[in-house]
């Protein structure tokens, strides 16, 4: 009687795991395919939120603490910060001058207003939970009026950088995709000698991005340091958003086509804020050419 | 059974969320040690049954939802070190350091070689795996088993909430 018991025992020890490994591997083929979104929806509202609420209790706390400290070091930056102001109201001015004699030149030479549009800036305020996948939990959702696949840029050293794009949206928190993940595309071009390729991430982001698709005649005019940014070829980046500079230029002999290393224009480890694009669809301008173009035949 | 999994899945998914938020720019090296994973593998040790496994299941549905991972991809990563620890209960005892130590860094190899395991049968679209030639993954394992005496140390402590108590003991 006892060894039943104990078989009985052993044989819910090796089937519960096995249908559970069953079950996750189910779980895998079907999320993939994306057919099990609407209980995933409801759980990562959930999981969002509670990441929101932890993120703003750190936060707290750390500001709290932070915060006696910084007041004096806010008084000593005030002082110094006056004086700079007198110099600063001076080069105002002359900046305003600037800035509208630049407008006229840029009317006058005929420059297109930049197609990015900021749709929302945010913070991120998780990271993914372990180190095998790379994405970035910001605080903006649905509720302000993000979606899926939309592009994120950041802001580093006066550059904009893209910095990914939208892998999945809950209401009031999104997930960024970085352009380091190894599941991130998107379609590049070379600044000076305009030649296009497909760039993606290693997963890593110490590790250079990967430009590929560049022929091989074409390799041999690109230079160290040269700039690459969005194509905006496809249907989700705003074109020449920096992506990264050319570090290295490999030509593999089974290849036609050169594999271009690049450094990523961003320092991901230092981003706080991110900023979500939308790409400029083109509706717009029509609409507008249309009063400009009866304007002209008058 | 229910309350030991439950307690086991609820403190495995708080740690996930300090994961995510108050540890998300790493402990060591921009790594961050996965103290939900260390909750299930004691879990996994210190229960008869299939307790381990399936609260390592639930813990891992609820880090897919936190993460960028597939559903059922870290609940696959999490029930395999379960199982394998369960087992291990019938070969080797608990002690205060050395075990706990074992028991985290292997654990977190397991968890690397199933995570390969989905990058072959799955492909590299959906999946990422770790890379067993990244320092990071040795360091992830490192820290995970500098953590478990630690750890087990303070679950053992409260071992009513996570320890189902047979009927007969």
């Amino acid at each position: 009687m006892p060894q039943k018991k104990r078989s009985r025992g052993i044989s819910a020890t090796h089937s519960i795991p096995i249908i559970l490994l069953a079950a996750s591997l189910l779980l895998i083929s079907i999320s993939t395919k994306s057919i099990l979104r609407f209980p995933g929806n409801i759980v990562s509202t959930i999981t969002g939120g509670t990441q929101y609420l932890f993120s703003s209790v750190g936060g707290f706390v750390k500001r709290t603490i932070f915060s006696i400290r910084e007041l004096a070091d806010l008084r000593n930056q005030y002082d110094a910060l006056a004086e700079k102001l007198k110099g600063y109201e001076t080069l105002e001015r002359d900046y305003a001058d600037m800035m509208s004699e630049n407008e006229r030149l840029q009317e006058q030479l005929g420059f297109a207003q930049n197609m990015t549009t900021i749709k929302a800036s945010s913070r991120i305020i998780a990271k993914d939970p372990g180190n095998i996948f790379s994405s970035y939990v910001i605080d903006k959702g649905l509720s302000s009026g993000l979606g899926k696949n939309m592009a994120v840029a950041a802001f580093q050293n006066g550059m904009e950088g893209l910095a990914g794009k939208i892998l999945d949206v809950r209401q009031s928190s999104s997930i960024v995709l970085p352009v380091f993940d190894q599941r991130f595309f998107v379609s590049a071009r070379l600044s000076r000698t305009r030649a296009e390729g497909l760039v993606n991430g290693q997963g890593n982001p110490d590790e250079a991005l990967v430009m590929r698709y560049i022929s091989k005649l074409t390799a041999s005019e690109i230079q160290i340091g040269d700039m690459v940014v969005t194509s905006g070829l496809d249907s989700i980046y705003p074109a020449d958003l920096a992506i990264g500079r050319v570090k290295e230029i490999q030509l593999p002999e089974y290849s036609s086509s050169a594999i271009i290393l690049l450094e990523p224009s961003l320092n991901f480890s230092k981003l706080e804020y991110l900023f979500v694009l939308q790409k400029d669809d083109g509706q717009i301008a029509p609409a507008q050419t249309v009063p400009d173009a009866k304007a002209k035949e008058r | 059974m229910i309350k030991t999994i439950f307690a086991s899945t609820f403190l495995s998914s708080l740690f996930l969320i300090i994961q995510t938020t108050w540890l998300k720019n790493g402990l060591f090296w921009g790594v961050i040690p996965d103290f939900a994973l260390l909750v299930i593998l004691w879990v996994a040790y210190n229960n008869k049954e299939s307790q381990g496994a399936i609260s390592g299941f639930l813990a891992g549905l609820v880090c897919d939802t936190l993460s960028s991972s597939p559903l059922g991809y870290f609940s696959f990563l999490y029930v395999v070190p379960a199982y394998v620890a369960s087992l291990l209960k019938h070969v080797v005892s608990m002690d205060a350091f050395f075990i706990p130590v074992i028991l985290g860094f292997v654990g977190t190899v397991l968890k690397g070689f199933a995570s390969i395991l989905l990058l072959l049968l799955f492909g590299p679209k959906d999946i990422s795996a770790y890379s067993l030639g990244d320092i990071h993954f040795w360091i992830e394992a490192t820290l995970n088993g500098a953590f478990a005496p630690l750890l087990f140390f303070a679950l053992g402590k409260t071992r009513e909430l996570f320890v189902t108590r047979k009927v007969t003991e």
